[in-house]
């Protein structure tokens, strides 16, 4: 008799469910937009974001003279002054990107970068403590560029791999292992609670600030080996710095924006 | 999204994750949409009021704490007020209320038989004419795929109180759905 019941319940299931009104694909979208663009410039990175940005227009005369201020940031390691407006920028992007393919990309290149930090991190000699919390925000952005379905692609790990191939033998084999394992999602067990963004995990201790960086790992990993471009610029005023491609992201993990766009509006025309 | 992913997304946002937050909307925009046409005149509304109900959530979800109401309970209750917000604004229908319908056990295969041959349209169009709690049990139970106790959680009511709202309103659904076929519609 319960099987009965549960039989009907299943098919009620079945008959009202399929009821729902479906959202458009246009609408859905369009409402995406809507929230994003007030949630981006109300998040933590956002609001950071749209201020250096500010600072980043504003000085982009003085630019020439100091070297700019976006470009340093690009460049910044983790512990540097501006590390925080490159990770903010990485995050405004992020936060207004569609889910799917164009997305995808965009992580598995913050990603790269954040094996690349490690890299150079390891070079200069930078101490154990924080190659390991590069280490741990390497992970935390494999994760978050892993598929929901399962690990990363081939290309894609290889990709990410190879902004780390210059690091010194023992580094450059953690960040291969980082890259193949990144570990649990979230276990970092510890912290649930109010939570903040789960770090590392794995070996790792939670970072100093855990609850900082959304997406793409902690705040804690700069740098770059490259000369990244000013991400600001980019973002806010739709340019791309970066030299022509195919790809939205350039290989030192810039974003080109132009290409984002198209990209975006290809997805959503399907 | 997989419980654990949509936990991990759900503290992320609670930490104002721009990017964990746009992913919270992927995964329920279609479920409040669907629950906030069903008590809406027009498509247009609709969507903004759908709107509303993230940025809503945005606003709110710095306090929201996941050891509490679930996600999904949580998230519907904003959708619910959003609702009932914007009745009041435009005051142009009645907020329904909670009328007593014959709680008779009437052979639920009948009704499921009704409701089953329905056109989705029909189905639609006849929730929208429940009462405010039925529709929400509806709503959350058949479009959010929602438990009974979680349900019950975002309606502050008990399991049992659930499970007679919920009975009532397939009987009405089916009710409505059969005065419509035997009217010829």
């Amino acid at each position: 008799m319960v099987r009965d019941k549960k039989l009907l319940t299943d098919e009620l299931a079945e008959a009202i469910g399929g009821a729902a009104e479906p959202l458009s694909a246009s609408a859905r979208a369009d409402i995406r937009e809507r929230v994003m663009h007030e949630v981006s410039a109300t998040s933590r990175g956002g609001i950071f974001a749209l201020a250096s940005h500010r600072l980043a227009i504003a000085g982009t005369a003085l630019a020439v003279g100091f070297g700019g201020v976006a470009y340093a940031a690009e460049r910044s390691l983790p512990g540097d002054p501006l590390y925080g407006v490159k990770i903010a920028a990485e995050n405004a992007v992020v936060a207004v990107l569609p889910p799917g393919r164009l997305e995808n990309r965009v992580l598995v290149s913050i990603a790269a970068r954040r094996a690349g930090e490690t890299a150079r991190l390891a070079r200069e000699g930078s101490g154990a403590d924080t190659i390991d919390e590069a280490l741990g925000s390497l992970r935390d952005a494999v994760r978050e560029a892993a598929p929901d379905e399962g690990p990363l692609t081939t290309d894609d790990a290889s990709r990410i791999r190879q902004r780390g191939a210059d690091a010194p033998a023992e580094t450059r084999d953690a960040i291969d292992e980082a890259v193949t394992s990144p570990g649990p999602a979230e276990g970092s067990g510890s912290g649930g609670g109010a939570g903040g963004t789960p770090n590392p995990d794995t070996g790792g201790s939670p970072q100093s600030s855990p609850k900082g960086t959304p997406n793409a790992g902690t705040e804690d990993s700069t740098g770059t080996d490259d000369p990244d471009l000013p991400i600001q610029e980019q973002i806010r005023e739709g340019q791309s710095v970066s030299p022509g491609g195919t790809e939205p992201l350039e290989d030192d993990g810039s974003l080109d924006m132009d290409r984002v766009r198209e990209m975006d509006d290809g997805s959503r025309a399907k | 999204m997989t419980e654990r992913r949509l936990a991990r997304t759900v503290r992320r946002a609670c930490n104002r994750d721009a990017r964990a937050f746009g992913r919270l909307y992927d995964e329920y925009a279609d479920r409040v949409y669907a629950f906030v046409r069903s008590r809406t005149d027009s498509a247009q509304d609709a969507e903004d009021i759908t709107a509303t109900v993230f940025l809503k959530a945005w606003e709110a979800i710095g306090n929201y704490d996941d050891r509490g109401l679930p996600f999904a309970a949580w998230l519907f209750r904003i959708a619910r007020n959003a609702v009932v917000d914007e009745y009041r604004r435009k005051a142009h229908r009645p907020v329904p209320v909670d009328e007593p319908i014959e709680t008779g056990e009437v052979a639920e295969s009948t009704d499921v038989a009704v409701i089953a041959r329905a056109d989705a349209e029909r189905v639609r169009a006849v929730v929208r004419m429940l009462t405010e709690e039925q529709a929400s049990v509806i709503a959350m139970r058949f479009w959010w795929d929602m438990s009974i106790k979680d349900t019950a959680e975002a309606l502050n009511k008990n399991e049992n109180a659930i499970k007679a709202l919920q009975h009532r309103a397939v009987r009405t659904l089916a009710r409505l759905l059969q005065e419509g076929e035997d009217d010829g519609a």
